[in-house]
Order: C-alpha cells, then structure tokens, then sequence
C-alpha cells in the first residue's frame, strides 16, 4: 500500500515498500508484481515479454520450493534472481530489497518483472515498491474469477488474461470476464493474451515500454 | 496464513511507539476494513500467539472493529455496499464501483499507554 501521508504506515512492510519505490526510481526501474493463481502463465508470460519488449529486463521468481521457473528465465539470458518462501505464501518487501544489495545488475535493468508466489489472495496485502500490480489469470481459470478475488482485482492497474489460444475448448465467456472486471475496477487496463500464439503479447509490450518512456525518458 | 506476517508487522510498529513514550501499552482498536484481504479472526488468533515476544505489549487488551465497505457507483454515484450477494454491482442500477470510499483501512486507534516503565 503506497504511502499515505497523514497515517501512521502500521505495516512495516509499507514502510520498507515506499523505501523500494525510491531506490526503483533513482535506478529508472520500472517493476511489476505479477501476481495469480499457480498455472495461470505468469512465467510463460514473462518469457514472452522479456523476448519481445527490446528493453533491459531482469526478473525476480518466488516460490515455496524449487527454482524450475528461474531456470527457465536463465536459458534467456537475463539478470534472475530466486526467492524461495518456504512457509509463506506471498513475497515481502524485505526480500526484495535483499535481491537489490545482492545483485547489482538489477540496478541497469529497465523493466523488472516480480512473479509473486502463485496465490490470488496474500500477496496483495504485500506491496513491495511496484509501479505496478498486475493480475494474471487464465481462460481455464473461468470467468468468475475477479468476483471471486475482488480485492486483488480491484487493486490491479493491469489484468492479463492468459491462455486465449483454449477459448474454443473451455466454457469461458470473455465478454462476462471483461464486465466482472470492470465492476470491481473500471480504469484497470485488461490485455488478451495466448503466449503459444503470440497473440496480444505486442500491444502489452508496447503499453510497458510507453509506460517506461513516460517515467523516464 | 499471511495474517502472521502482518501481526507481526504489527506488534513491531506498536513496540516503537511505546519505545518512544517509554510506556506499556494497555489497550488499543484494531480498525480491519473489509475490503483488505485480513481476515480478523486469522489475525486475533496471531496476535494472541505473538504478543508475549513483545515485552511492551504483552498486557495490551487488543480490540477489534471491521470498517463495513462502501462505495459510489459508476454510473449514478449511488452510495452502496459492494458484497458478493450482488457481484459488487450497485443494488439501484447494476452499475460497478466507482470509487470505494470506506472499507480499504487498517489503523489503528485509541492506543493507551501505562505509566513510564523503568
Ligand atoms: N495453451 C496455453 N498454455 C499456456 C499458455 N501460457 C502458459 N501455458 C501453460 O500453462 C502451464 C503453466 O504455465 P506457467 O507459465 O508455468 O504458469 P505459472 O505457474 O503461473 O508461472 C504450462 O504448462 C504452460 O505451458 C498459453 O498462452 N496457452
Ligand atoms: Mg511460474
Ligand atoms: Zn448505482
């Protein structure tokens, strides 16, 4: 939760989050949390756009256990760093921050991806500095999703739905999933993707690069 | 179960408030708004757990209050409550929200300190 000003910042997470949002823009980083369910594509999204953004690109993957996502990120060759929670189900701002005096890299990075632990719920509670908070959910998911986690959707400033490409096989009304959005958050900016056809992956490039422009150019 | 981290976080910030006032703290509100993803009872129960690692705090009586959510609608500005009942759309027009105006909160409230500890 970004910082506001005549309350008192009970969390000291908040605290150490609006501390990261300092150290983002004196680096000129753009940083997104991308947060959803496991097996809603964040990875396979992230892959993709790191392939075609054209811009400096460095990522940060968390996970219970395991690292089979950042390997997938090292065969790209960029800055990747794994988080491993354990026991908890969200990133906090703290182990970020760890990332940040560990490698160095991530100083020259223009765009930073943060894939949160896959879990539609806590890491919302988490803010760790982001410019901002993306929600990934599939066509296999189903439509209802955002009315079933509307505090995560309605935080969101970009909403990716993912896996476009198994419309035809799923009972999915992607009209119904725009409207459940745009009940919960009209200025949220929803993208359809399919990362095995490529399909809307350009425009969502293009959004974050003029996004990044706009920042810092 | 992230209500643990945030207890934590919690009892962390009060510690040093009471540090400053150099004072135990005896009671204070716990304001949850609806509309966060902290579930109350998951956070009594943490913070009934935690409070004994927080020397300055361990005689505090915590009290809990949820904030219900309300908001303007999009298309009216009607002023409702988004729930689930009605897929967070305004009960008079069917339109969604527009701005939420009370129920995003977590504060804290009336906190009351001892005298000065040694
Ligand atoms: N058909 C299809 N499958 C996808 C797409 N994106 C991801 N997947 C598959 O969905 C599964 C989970 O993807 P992954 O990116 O690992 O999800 P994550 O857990 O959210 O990071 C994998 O088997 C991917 O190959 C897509 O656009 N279309
Ligand atoms: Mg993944
Ligand atoms: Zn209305």
């Amino acid at each position: 939760m970004p910082e506001n000003s005549n309350k008192l910042i009970l969390n000291a997470n908040d605290r150490l989050g609006n501390n990261l949002r300092k150290i983002y823009n004196d680096n000129h980083n753009l940083v997104l949390n991308i947060i959803g369910g496991p097996g809603s594509g964040k990875t396979t999204l992230i892959t993709s756009l790191i392939k075609n953004i054209g811009l400096q690109t460095a990522v940060i993957e968390a996970d219970m256990a395991q690292d089979f996502d950042t390997q997938i990120i090292k065969t790209l060759n960029v800055p990747v760093e794994q988080i491993n929670t354990v026991n908890s189900c969200h990133l906090n701002a703290r182990q970020v921050a760890k990332v940040f005096r560990k490698n160095i890299q991530f100083r020259n990075a223009q765009i930073i991806f943060i894939e949160n632990v896959g879990n539609l719920i806590c890491p919302t509670e988490f803010f760790l500095g982001e410019h901002l908070q993306v929600i990934v959910f599939s066509v296999t998911d189903g439509d209802n999703k955002p009315l079933k986690y509307p505090v995560s959707f309605h935080k969101a400033n970009l909403v990716i739905i993912t896996k476009l490409d198994l419309l035809p096989y799923v009972n999915f009304d992607l009209n119904l999933a725009w409207q459940n959005i745009k009940t919960l958050n009209p200025d949220a900016q929803i993208f359809n993707v399919s990362s095995v056809i490529q399909s809307g992956i350009n425009e969502l490039s293009q959004t974050l690069s003029k996004k990044y422009q706009e920042m810092y150019v | 179960m992230h209500e643990i981290t945030i207890a934590n976080n919690l009892l962390r910030q009060l510690t040093k408030i009471a540090q400053t006032k150099q004072a135990q703290l005896i009671s204070v509100n716990i304001e949850i708004g609806e509309f966060r993803s902290i579930d109350k009872e998951c956070l009594e129960f943490a913070i009934d757990n935690l409070k004994d690692n927080y020397p300055l705090l361990n005689q505090c009586d915590f009290k809990y209050k949820i904030i219900t959510t309300l908001a303007y609608c999009l298309k009216n500005n009607h002023l409702y409550k988004p729930d689930f009942v009605n897929s967070f759309k305004c009960n008079q027009c069917d339109s969604g929200i527009k701005a939420i105006i009370q129920g995003e909160e977590f504060n804290i409230a009336n906190p009351k300190f001892s005298n000065v500890v040694n």
